[in-house]
């Protein structure tokens, strides 16, 4: 008995460390990925982007997308699923935007029934929010749908749940030298920025920000090497909905400017 | 527990601590975890612990240690965001641009405009008239928004606007990270690349 004890605690532990190790490794490569310790306790509610465009074939239909789960390495997003301990929001205001008088009057929430990739997810909304602010319960029922696969839902709603490759962009690297508060792992102790610069392909690169020319990367001493898009090698989470922008019109009215944000949460408001 | 199990935990655990870095931050990455199912009720009070919308402003503004206030907050009332735009802004630039962009990114939200007719979307082009390519503004999958926060922040994005005067204080070499655009998204639902 105590030999099987003594296994499963070498097994455990062996599991914690590979753990930490392969996660401390990603982490020096997050964005807004990982922009808070709460976060990084559970990247499943951890949002590293959001998205509004419309559909590029009809202009009557709103997308709204919502990443999670930052830095799943390529090819390793099997098993993976939304959180169910986690409340997953759009937030909208729609009106008041233009003289930023508002707060939001409309939500958008899913939610997920069990962990792994088999589960299903539930929408709620879009519908008026009970409460406003950062305390929330669940608005009514529209649908219930399978996570990774795209589905239709009443009402013209289309939406979908799953892995997807990450769509940023960006030389985090380099960033994280110019400003190394940004970067969780640089704390508490954080380190002196050790570059003043973006990295450039080459001496001659021209620098032109709307029309003015700076002069070349040589002459402005600007830092020279491949730049690298750190983000290039990552899947991550999306939450997709797609539907009829005049469902995110105010009560009486057409649609108009809206504000949107996203947001997570957990019962206890605590990491998990 | 005998003595001897107590020693062979102790040193399996200073095992996996060395073979896990001994970090930190080892303590809050719990990469692995599983959580439990969950059943939804509408008595369940979620509370905040996340929030994102425009997607560099958190980032390039406000300090680490306060992110985790602005994440549990509203994006109309987060003061703390509001003041760091204009106090990271005025260490390095004038007034005026900090001024303005303190009143252009606070509050902090993702502007659309959905009564444009257009399929195309544009990063901050609500807030900018269009001027990044779009009145429809919100996001698309392929907008830089990386190089036109730099370009704002520390370019001439501003003044090229007709907003403010050039302050000449521009810093050429932080004005694009110099990553192009290299995602194969789609025009069909969901229009995110497939997982690699």
């Amino acid at each position: 008995m105590k030999i099987l004890r003594s296994v499963g605690t070498m097994a455990a532990v062996f599991v914690l460390a590979f753990s930490i190790s392969l996660y401390s490794f990603r982490a020096a490569r997050g964005s807004d990925h990982q922009d808070s310790p709460t976060v990084v306790a559970n990247p499943l509610a951890d949002i590293t982007d959001v998205f509004a465009f419309p559909n590029p074939n009809d202009a009557s239909r709103v997308a709204l997308v919502m990443d999670v789960r930052p830095l799943i390495p390529a090819g390793m997003y099997g098993g993976i699923g939304l959180d169910p301990n986690v409340l997953y929001q759009f937030k909208i205001a729609n009106t008041g935007v233009t003289s930023n008088s508002f707060k939001e009057n409309l939500v958008l929430q899913f939610t997920a029934d069990t962990t792994g990739s088999s589960q299903k997810i539930t929408l709620y909304g879009p519908a008026i929010p009970n409460e406003v602010g950062t305390a929330n319960t669940l608005v009514s029922k529209t649908g219930s749908f399978a996570f990774g696969k795209v589905s239709s839902l009443k009402h013209g709603i289309k939406v979908f749940v799953g892995p997807r490759r990450d769509p940023f962009y960006f030389d985090l690297a380099q960033f994280f030298k110019i400003i190394p508060d940004r970067n969780y792992m640089n704390h508490p102790h954080v380190p002196p920025a050790t570059a003043d610069s973006f990295r450039f392909a080459s001496r001659k690169q021209e620098i032109i920000l709307n029309g003015v020319d700076y002069g070349t990367a040589g002459s402005n001493k600007c830092k020279i090497a491949k730049p690298q898009d750190y983000l290039a090698d990552y899947d991550v989470l999306s939450i997709v909905i797609e539907m009829p922008k005049s469902m995110l019109a105010p009560a009486s009215g057409s649609a108009g400017i809206i504000a949107l944000w996203a947001t997570t949460g957990t019962p206890d408001g605590h990491a998990e | 527990m005998t003595t001897r199990y107590k020693l062979s935990l102790l040193g399996l655990a200073l095992v996996g601590a060395l073979i896990g870095g001994c970090s930190s931050n080892a303590a809050v990455t719990p990469a692995l975890r599983e959580t439990p199912s969950y059943i939804h009720s509408s008595q369940t009070v979620y509370k905040q612990i996340e929030l994102l919308s425009r997607p560099a402003v958190k980032e390039a503004f406000e300090m680490f240690k306060d992110h985790n206030r602005t994440n549990r907050s509203e994006p109309y009332d987060d003061r703390v965001l509001a003041h760091q735009i204009k106090s990271f802004t005025l260490a390095f630039r004038s007034k005026d641009n900090a001024d303005t962009l303190q009143a252009v990114l606070y509050p902090n939200v993702m502007k659309v405009d959905l009564s444009q007719n257009t399929t195309t979307a544009a990063y901050l082009g609500v807030e900018t008239g269009g001027a990044t390519g779009s009145k429809y503004g919100g996001r698309a999958l392929s907008d830089d928004i990386i190089d036109i926060s730099l370009g704002a922040i520390f370019g001439n994005t501003l003044s090229a606007l007709g907003l403010i005067p050039d302050d000449h204080k521009e810093a050429p070499c932080l004005t694009t990270d110099n990553i192009a655009y290299d995602k194969s998204n789609t025009t069909t639902f969901p229009y995110i690349q497939a997982p690699l």
